[in-house]
C-alpha cells in the first residue's frame, strides 16, 4: 500500500491547506488536516460514502501519514464503509488503490466543510480549544451543517 | 508634647480621609508595618508637610521648603485622575493633634487646593496652616492666625530638630550622611544656646574696642599715637582673621565636599564592581531561562502536535474493536486466514483415496492438478498480509490512544515545571536586577572622578592648614595687642571714667568668655555623657565598641574600642544607625533641658539592618529618652519574637496596605 498512493484535494479545500497548514499555525501538515477532516466526514456519514470530490488539487503521498494511529485509522475507515477487508487490496485489473483513495477524499472534503464552518476560516494556534470541543460537540455541529 | 492622632486626605498615596491614633504614655510605641510601595514613607512625609510645609524628595534626597504640588507629586494621583469635572476642586489636608506637658490640646491642620479648569490641574501657591488650642487649665478656646500659628509650632517642633524626631532613613548611605556631621552641628549650636554667648562676646569685644579708642582720645600725644596705631593693627589683624575664618568656613564646605564625592564614588566603584558581578550571574541566569522557555516552546509545539495529529483518533475509537470483531467473524467463517483453509486443503489432500483404492499423494499428475486448483483458490496474500499488518497496527494503536491522554497530561506537567523554574529563574533575576540599579558609569570614568575629587580634598585641606596658620599668627597679633594695649594703660590714670569703663569693660568680656568655655564645656561633656548613656541603652551587643567620645574640633563622634583604637569608620551599617540613633537621643535629651520640652520619635528607618535581637532593646531605649515613639518599618520587622518583648509598651499597631484600584494606602489596626 506504501508505494506511490497520492492522496487529492478538491479545489476549494487546496486554497485553505496551501494557506494554513505550517509551523505557528493549527496544522503544521497537510496529512494531519487531512486526518482530521477524514475523521469529522466519517463521523458525520459512516454509513454512507460523500460523492466524489471535483477538481483533484495538491495532491501528497500516503507515506507521511504517522504509522501509529493515522494509518490504522484511515484504514479502519475505509474498511467498515467498504464493508470488507478487500478495499485494502488494489484493484486486481489497475493494480492501484483508487477506490480506497477516493473513500478518503470524499470523507475529508465532507470533513474539512464541518471544520471549515467550526473554525470560521481560523487555523491559528488560538483555535485549538475550538478544534477540541469540535470534537466534543460533533454531534451539535452535524446539525447545524444539516 | 505627645502627638495624639494624624489625619489626613488625598495626601499622597491616601486617598480616603483617615485618623490614626498614636499609642501614648504607658504604651508609647507606636508600629506602622507595611510592604515596599505602599506608602509607609509617605507618612513621615504627612509629618514633615504638616509640621513644616516641607517635603522630603527621596529620590534626589533634598528636603523641599514649600513644595509647589506642579512639580511635586502632592495631591493622590488616583484623585486627580477620577476628578476631571470642569470645576471640579480637591482639598488635601493632613492634620496632627498634639498635647503640650500640661496637657493642652493643639490641633494643627494644613491644606492646600486644586482646581480642574480646562483640562489641567491649577494648584494653589502655597499651603495654607490653622491651628488651634484647648487650654487645659480653662479650657479656654484659642484660634491663631496663620502667622502665629507657624510661631507657636516652632516652640514645640524647632525646625533645626526636624532632622532628628523626624527620622528618615529610606537607605543605609543617606540615614548615616544625613543625620551627620554638618547638620549636626547646626542643631548642636542652635539647640543649645551657644550661639547667645558668641554673640555676647563679640559684643562686648566691640563695646571694649569703642571704650578704648575714647581712652586714647584722652591720653597725651604720644600715647595716643601708639594706642591708635595699636588699635588700628588690632583691627586690621581682626578683619584678616575674619577673613580667612571665612575662606577656611567656605574651604571646609568644599573639603566636605569633595571627601562626600570621593567617598560617594569609593562606594559606586564598590557598587558597580559588586553589580558587575551580580550583572554576570544574572546573565547566567537569563540563559538558563532562555534555554528553559525554548524547551517550553517545543513541549507547547510537542503537545499541539500530539493533539493535532491523533487526539482526533479519540472520536472514532470505537472503530478499533468493530474492526476487531470483523476480523474475527472472518476467521470463525473458516474461510480466513487462508492459513486455516491450506491446512484443510493439505489434510484433504492427504485423506483423499481415489474410489480404485490409490491414494493421490501417489498419483503425480493428479496431484499437480489438485495442487494447481489449490492456489488459485487462495486467498490474495498482499491482502491477507494488509489485513494482518492492520490487526497488528490495531492492537499497537488502541494502547496508543488509551495512553494518550496520560501522555498530554505529562507533556503539561513537564510545562508547568519548567514554567515554575523560569518562575523562580525571574525572581532572582529582579532581585538581581534591583540590587545592579542603574550602572550609569564605567569603572575607569568612576575611578578619574574619585582620584579628582581626592586631588581637590588633599589641595583644600592643604589651604586650610594654611589659612588656619593665618589665622593663628593673627590671634597671636590679637593677643599681642592686649598685652601692648594693657602696658599703654598703665601709664594713664586709672581713676578717671573712661579708664575705670575700659577696665569693667575687659573684666565683663573676660567674664563672659570663661563663661563661655565653661557652658561650651558643660554642654560637650553632657552630649557625650548622655551619646554614651544611649548608646549603652540601645546598642543590644556593643561587640568591641567601648567609649564613644565627642571631638570638639570637628564637634564629631568617635567611637573607640577596647583598644582606644577609633572604629566608627569600620562599624557595621547596624551599628552605625545605632550610633546615629544615640547622637540624636543625645541632643534631644539637651534639647529637653533647653527648651523644657520633651519630643517624640517619628522613624522611618531600615531598623531591620541592626538585626532581630537588637531591635527590642533599640525601641524599648527609645522609650528613656522620647517620650512617644513611632516607627514605620519594613514589612515583617516585627515578628512575633520581638512583640512578645515590647507588647507591654506597643499601644498601636498597624498595617499599611495599598489599594492599587483606588490608588489608596489604608491603614489597617492590628
Amino acid at each position: 500500500m506504501e508505494g506511490n498512493l497520492r492522496l487529492n484535494l478538491s479545489k476549494q479545500a487546496y486554497k485553505t491547506y496551501k494557506e494554513n497548514c505550517m509551523d505557528g499555525k493549527l496544522f503544521v501538515q497537510y496529512t494531519d488536516m487531512f486526518f482530521w477532516c477524514v475523521v469529522l466526514g466519517y463521523k458525520h456519514s459512516p454509513d454512507e460514502i460523500p460523492p466524489d470530490i471535483s477538481g483533484k488539487e495538491g495532491a501528497f503521498y500516503w507515506a507521511v501519514f504517522d504509522d501509529d494511529i493515522q494509518k490504522p485509522i484511515l484504514k479502519m475507515i475505509c474498511v467498515k464503509a467498504a464493508g470488507s477487508f478487500n478495499i485494502l487490496s488494489p484493484d486486481p485489473v489497475t493494480k492501484n488503490y483508487d477506490r480506497f483513495r477516493d473513500i478518503l477524499q470524499n470523507y475529508a472534503d465532507l470533513g474539512f466543510s464541518i471544520l471549515n464552518t467550526r473554525l470560521g476560516g481560523d487555523y491559528s494556534k488560538g483555535s485549538m480549544d475550538k478544534l477540541m470541543d469540535l470534537l466534543i460537540d460533533l454531534k451539535d455541529d452535524i446539525k447545524v451543517l444539516q | 508634647m505627645k502627638i495624639a492622632s494624624l489625619s489626613l486626605q488625598n495626601f499622597k498615596s491616601y486617598r480616603e480621609v483617615q485618623k490614626i491614633p498614636f499609642g501614648i504614655d504607658e504604651k508609647y510605641i507606636t508600629i506602622f508595618e507595611g510592604q515596599m510601595g505602599h506608602g509607609k514613607s509617605n507618612l513621615l512625609n504627612a509629618f514633615y508637610w504638616c509640621l513644616f510645609g516641607q517635603y522630603w524628595d527621596s529620590d534626589k534626597s533634598i528636603l523641599i521648603d514649600d513644595p509647589n504640588p506642579a512639580e511635586v507629586s502632592l495631591f493622590n494621583k488616583g484623585a486627580l485622575q477620577d476628578n476631571t469635572e470642569d470645576g471640579t476642586i480637591l482639598e488635601l489636608f493632613v492634620e496632627i493633634e498634639f498635647y503640650d506637658d500640661e496637657k493642652s490640646k493643639f490641633t494643627l491642620r494644613r491644606t492646600q487646593k486644586s482646581t480642574y479648569i480646562n483640562k489641567l490641574w491649577k494648584f494653589e501657591n502655597s499651603s495654607k496652616i490653622s491651628l488651634e488650642k484647648i487650654d487645659a487649665r480653662n479650657g479656654e478656646y484659642t484660634k491663631y492666625a496663620p502667622e502665629e500659628a507657624i510661631g507657636e509650632v516652632q516652640k514645640f517642633f524647632p525646625r533645626s530638630l526636624s532632622n532628628y524626631f523626624l527620622f528618615r532613613g529610606e537607605n543605609r548611605a543617606q540615614l548615616v550622611k544625613l543625620q551627620g556631621r554638618k547638620e549636626f552641628q547646626l542643631a548642636l549650636r542652635e539647640l543649645s544656646k551657644l550661639e547667645v554667648f558668641t554673640r555676647t562676646e563679640n559684643h562686648l569685644s566691640s563695646v571694649l574696642d569703642d571704650l578704648r579708642t575714647e581712652l586714647a582720645a584722652q591720653a597725651s600725644a604720644e600715647i595716643k599715637k601708639q594706642m591708635q596705631e595699636l588699635l588700628e593693627n588690632k583691627k586690621s589683624a581682626e578683619s584678616s582673621k575674619k577673613e580667612f575664618e571665612g575662606e577656611v568656613a567656605k574651604l571646609v564646605t568644599i573639603e566636605n565636599q569633595k571627601k562626600d564625592e570621593y567617598e560617594y564614588y569609593g562606594n559606586k566603584i564598590k557598587e558597580n564592581q559588586i553589580a558587575l558581578e551580580l550583572k554576570l550571574k544574572m546573565e547566567n541566569e537569563e540563559r538558563q531561562v532562555q534555554d528553559l522557555q525554548k524547551q517550553i516552546q517545543s513541549w507547547e509545539s510537542n503537545r499541539q502536535r500530539e493533539l493535532t495529529k491523533k487526539w482526533v483518533a479519540m472520536g472514532v475509537f470505537p472503530l478499533f474493536s468493530e474492526v476487531k470483531v470483523k476480523y474475527q467473524e472472518a476467521v470463525k467463517s473458516g474461510h480466513y486466514p487462508p492459513d486455516i483453509s491450506q491446512t484443510l486443503v493439505d489434510k484433504i489432500l492427504d485423506d483423499l483415496i481415489c474410489i480404485c483404492g490409490t491414494h493421490l499423494r501417489n498419483d503425480k499428475k493428479a496431484l499437480e492438478k489438485i495442487q494447481k486448483l489449490r492456489e488459485l483458490g487462495t486467498i490474495d496474500t498482499g491482502l491477507l498480509h494488509e489485513v494482518e499488518k492492520l490487526i497488528n497496527e490495531i492492537e499497537r494503536g488502541e494502547r496508543l490512544i488509551v495512553e494518550f491522554p496520560q501522555q498530554i497530561k505529562d507533556i503539561d506537567e513537564n510545562k508547568r515545571q519548567l514554567l515554575s523554574e523560569v518562575r523562580a529563574k525571574q525572581l532572582i533575576i529582579n532581585g538581581y536586577k534591583s540590587k545592579i540599579g542603574d550602572l550609569d558609569f564605567s569603572l575607569e570614568e568612576l575611578q578619574k572622578k574619585q582620584d579628582e575629587a581626592n586631588d581637590e580634598y588633599i589641595k583644600t585641606r592643604e589651604k586650610i592648614k594654611e589659612l588656619k596658620d593665618w589665622i593663628d599668627i593673627k590671634k597671636k597679633e590679637i593677643e599681642n595687642f592686649e598685652t601692648e594695649f594693657q602696658k599703654l594703660e598703665d601709664k594713664l590714670d586709672k581713676s578717671n571714667l573712661p579708664a575705670i569703663r575700659v577696665e569693667l569693660a575687659e573684666k565683663a568680656l573676660a567674664a563672659t568668655r570663661e563663661l563661655k568655655k565653661k557652658f561650651e564645656d558643660s554642654i560637650y561633656k553632657d552630649l557625650e555623657k548622655h551619646t554614651q548613656e544611649n548608646w549603652e541603652l540601645l546598642v543590644y551587643d556593643k561587640l568591641y565598641y567601648e567609649k564613644v567620645i565627642l571631638d570638639r574640633e570637628s564637634m564629631y563622634f568617635e567611637v573607640l574600642d577596647r583598644n582606644g583604637h577609633p572604629s566608627r569608620a569600620i562599624m557595621n551599617t547596624g551599628h552605625q544607625i545605632l550610633l546615629v540613633l544615640s547622637f540624636i537621643s543625645a541632643l534631644i535629651k539637651i534639647a529637653k533641658d533647653v527648651w523644657e520640652e520633651e519630643f517624640p520619635l517619628v522613624m522611618d528607618a531600615p531598623l531591620s539592618e541592626i538585626g532581630d535581637s537588637a531591635i527590642p532593646t533599640a525601641l524599648l531605649g527609645f522609650g528613656q529618652v522620647f517620650n512617644q515613639t513611632i516607627v514605620i518599618l519594613k514589612d515583617g520587622t516585627v515578628n512575633q519574637a520581638i512583640l512578645n518583648q515590647i507588647k507591654k509598651k506597643v499601644g498601636k499597631r498597624y498595617w499599611i496596605e495599598f489599594d492599587k484600584k483606588k490608588q489608596h494606602s489604608k491603614i489597617i489596626e492590628q
